[in-house]
């Protein structure tokens, strides 16, 4: 059923048909026919133009986990190409979670000097790796406040960057240091407007059409010093239980790899049943994986514990998701995010510890 | 003998246009099977988006030569109390619901005139229609009865369009057949077969009642309002010497009738809504005219009143980069550039379609 649906799939989107048809119409005089033909040749054509942009998506996420610490706790990769646009108003990435998440700390990072650089430019892939958290427990809102410690960032470009002159070098690539001042929400207190504080960046040109955009200068330098000499061991060794849970194929996807100060302690909230998307005491790890063009989110949650029935009046995880328990230990969480709106990408990118950046 | 060799050079000419563009889009899928067959994505992507963007100009321009007469036919049908007539006349494609894509500013525009063609049914004669093209959409409006002009007490304002009476007309590029409404039609009013069901444009269900009718097999007409579907039903059929929105409106002179949309309210004594929003702060206003552009992001309106009625705007940040210029006394030009669905909220507030948020 699945291959005739596949098929079925494939042959609307075949561009030597569609191309067919446009010319049949444009042949029997219909306009509108021809039309409705150019519409659906252009989405196909769009759709194998950036399908061919990320054909080496596999080769270069390998590399990216190469370069990143071993201690890496998570990591995901966006392989939807995109056009940077600087003047995009806000709300128009409200509509586009992923994106936003893709560039919200290289947009604020220096007053969006790198990011207004690259106006004009595709990003065919971006991909992130953090780990250490301090989160606050005491504040629950999703998206979630920015708790990463150590965090960062791989776009890959189609073109060379052509760099302003840059600040410094580390391993002797270029590098601007970017600082960006940002709302601290771990730190918000009832009644209180939370903090402004400074935030570091450094973003680096690793490689002509390469930008790596780290909050620490040694960790960067790490990167750029694995990515010159190679490196033996690589983040999320590939035995890690989490991977059989990845799907590489999807257009989104993450995973994350729960270390002990990311769980609740004994006795803390939240320790004997998951109040997602903040992990319970016995989790492991969590994959994630979504689809923007039938606009679908898959959750893979791994822990034996229970999910915890509500967090307040309302319990946003069974309204937002589909919830269910395919085996021990795994938990399934889906979303239909056409209509249940962006707050499901925003919850799984909390999941994988990824909050605002603003 | 003149009006048949008249006809024949306009044909001529019809066909003369239309060959350049033929010829243009063959030579484009050409070069797009050049581009396919080499694999070369990067060049076919540039070349079908310059392929989809010629073919909806040779659609709209195949479907446009109508509108104009239709438009005005429209005008003449509506009540002579109608207060708002908004055309959108640049085809387009009815979309689906739950479009998570932020919306141009021409796209939230259209909304509004599409609002009487998605409520009727429950929403399943829309459904039914998602994926047809419209080739032009107008929509008349008047200030209704109010039942909410003395709720309860402690009542809130129910979220939604705030109630209006009023007819849209959706002419379609090709005959969507009866079988969109899935049932037989509910009563006849001067030969118009007539669906009649419960809908509403806010979230106080069921509020209005909605005559819906096919005016041709292309054509369909909605109204919110029995006496207002009756009266254009009946102006259709007898030539009427008055009509409404006279062209000697000073609201006419600033409507750009080749704008994908444009739109004119007139203001009446009734039109209290605007006040009561607070959005119409000049009491000496007297009406506006707006218009979208085809560029689906620029918009402007010209508003009738002797204080700048937009002096707060500035202060709006999801209106930044507005100009507000006055052309001439009493004049007053609201202009966008820029993307922005809030401008298309705005503008249709003032023609009275106003929705509270």
């Amino acid at each position: 059923m699945h291959e005739i649906v596949f098929l079925f799939l494939l042959a609307q989107s075949d561009p030597s048909k569609l191309l067919r048809d446009f010319r049949t119409a444009v042949a029997e005089n219909s306009p509108s026919a021809a039309a409705d033909a150019a519409d659906k040749l252009d989405q196909a054509i769009r759709a194998r133009y950036q399908a061919w942009l990320v054909r080496d998506a596999s080769q270069r996420v390998d590399e990216f986990l190469s370069w990143l610490p071993d201690d890496t706790e998570t990591f995901w990769v966006n392989q939807e190409p995109f056009l940077v646009n600087p003047d995009e108003p806000p709300e128009a990435l409200y509509a586009k979670p992923v994106q936003r998440f893709s560039t919200d700390r290289l947009a604020a990072a220096g007053d969006g000097k790198i990011y207004r650089a690259l106006a004009g430019r595709t990003i065919r892939m971006v991909a992130s790796g953090a780990k250490e958290y301090r989160e606050n427990r005491k504040i629950l809102m999703t998206p979630g406040p920015q708790t990463l410690r150590e965090v960062v960032y791989f776009y890959l470009l189609t073109e060379p960057f052509d760099a302003p002159p840059a600040d410094e070098t580390i391993e002797n690539r270029p590098v601007w240091k970017a600082p960006a001042k940002i709302t601290d929400w771990t730190q918000q207190r009832p009644r209180q407007e939370p903090p402004k504080i400074d935030d570091d960046n450094w973003i680096a040109l690793a490689r002509p059409d390469l930008l790596i955009l780290s909050n620490r200068r040694d960790v960067l330098s790490t990167v750029l010093a694995r990515i010159g000499q190679g490196a033996e061991s690589r983040a999320l060794p590939a035995h890690l239980g989490e991977w059989q849970h990845v799907n590489r194929g999807a257009s989104f996807w993450g995973l994350r790899h729960y270390s002990a100060p990311a769980k609740p302690k004994p006795g803390e909230r939240g320790y004997e049943a998951a109040d997602l998307p903040r992990a319970d005491g016995s989790a492991t790890g969590a994959s994630v994986q979504f689809d923007p063009s039938s606009l679908r989110l898959e959750i893979e949650y791994l822990s034996t514990a229970p999910l915890a029935k509500s967090r307040g009046p309302i319990d946003s995880l069974r309204t937002e998701f589909q919830v269910d328990q395919p085996s021990a230990g795994v938990w399934h969480l889906i979303s239909d995010v056409k209509a249940r709106g962006s707050y499901p990408v925003l919850f799984a990118m909390q999941l994988l510890g990824y909050g605002e950046y603003r | 003998m003149r009006r048949g060799f008249a006809l024949v050079v306009l044909a001529c000419g019809t066909l003369l246009a239309q060959a350049p563009a033929a010829s243009n889009l063959t030579k484009l899928a050409d070069d797009l099977d050049d581009a396919i067959q080499a694999g070369d994505w990067a060049r076919a992507v540039e070349i079908s988006r310059t392929l989809r963007v010629a073919a909806i100009e040779a659609r709209d321009a195949s479907l446009s030569g109508q509108g104009g007469e239709l438009a005005e036919s429209i005008l003449s049908w509506l009540p002579v109390d109608t207060e708002a007539y908004v055309v959108a006349q640049r085809p387009f494609k009815l979309p689906e619901e739950n479009i998570v894509q932020v919306p141009s500013t021409l796209d939230a525009a259209r909304g509004f005139v599409l609002g009487l063609l998605l409520a009727p049914e429950k929403g399943k004669l829309a459904k039914a229609l998602v994926g047809s093209t419209i080739r032009l959409a107008a929509i008349g409006r008047r200030s209704g009865a109010e039942p909410e002009e003395n709720p309860p007490p402690n009542t809130p304002v129910p979220f939604g369009m705030v109630p209006y009476e009023g007819c849209g007309v959706y002419a379609f590029a090709e005959p969507p057949g009866e079988r969109v409404f899935g049932r037989p039609p509910d009563r006849s009013v001067l030969g118009l077969r007539v669906w009649v069901s419960k809908g509403s444009q806010n979230d106080t269900p069921d509020r209005e009642t909605y005559e819906v009718a096919f005016l041709k097999p292309d054509v369909i007409i909605s109204c919110n309002n029995q006496a207002f579907f009756e009266q254009m039903a009946a102006r259709m059929h007898a030539p009427v010497s008055i009509r409404a929105l006279p062209a000697s409106l000073p609201e006419w002179r600033h409507v750009n009738r080749s704008a994908a949309l444009w739109g004119l309210c007139h203001y009446s004594e009734k039109l209290a809504v605007l006040a009561m929003m607070g959005i119409q702060n000049d009491p000496h206003a007297t009406g506006i005219s707006v218009e979208f552009g085809s560029d689906e992001k620029s918009a402007k309106a010209f508003l009738l009143a002797q204080s700048d009625p937009w002096a707060d705007a500035g202060a709006n940040p999801e209106l930044s980069g507005a100009k507000v210029l006055q052309t001439s006394p009493g004049v007053w030009v609201f202009s966008v550039t820029d993307r922005s669905p809030v401008v298309a909220l705005l503008f249709m507030a003032y023609l009275g379609f106003v929705v509270v948020i």
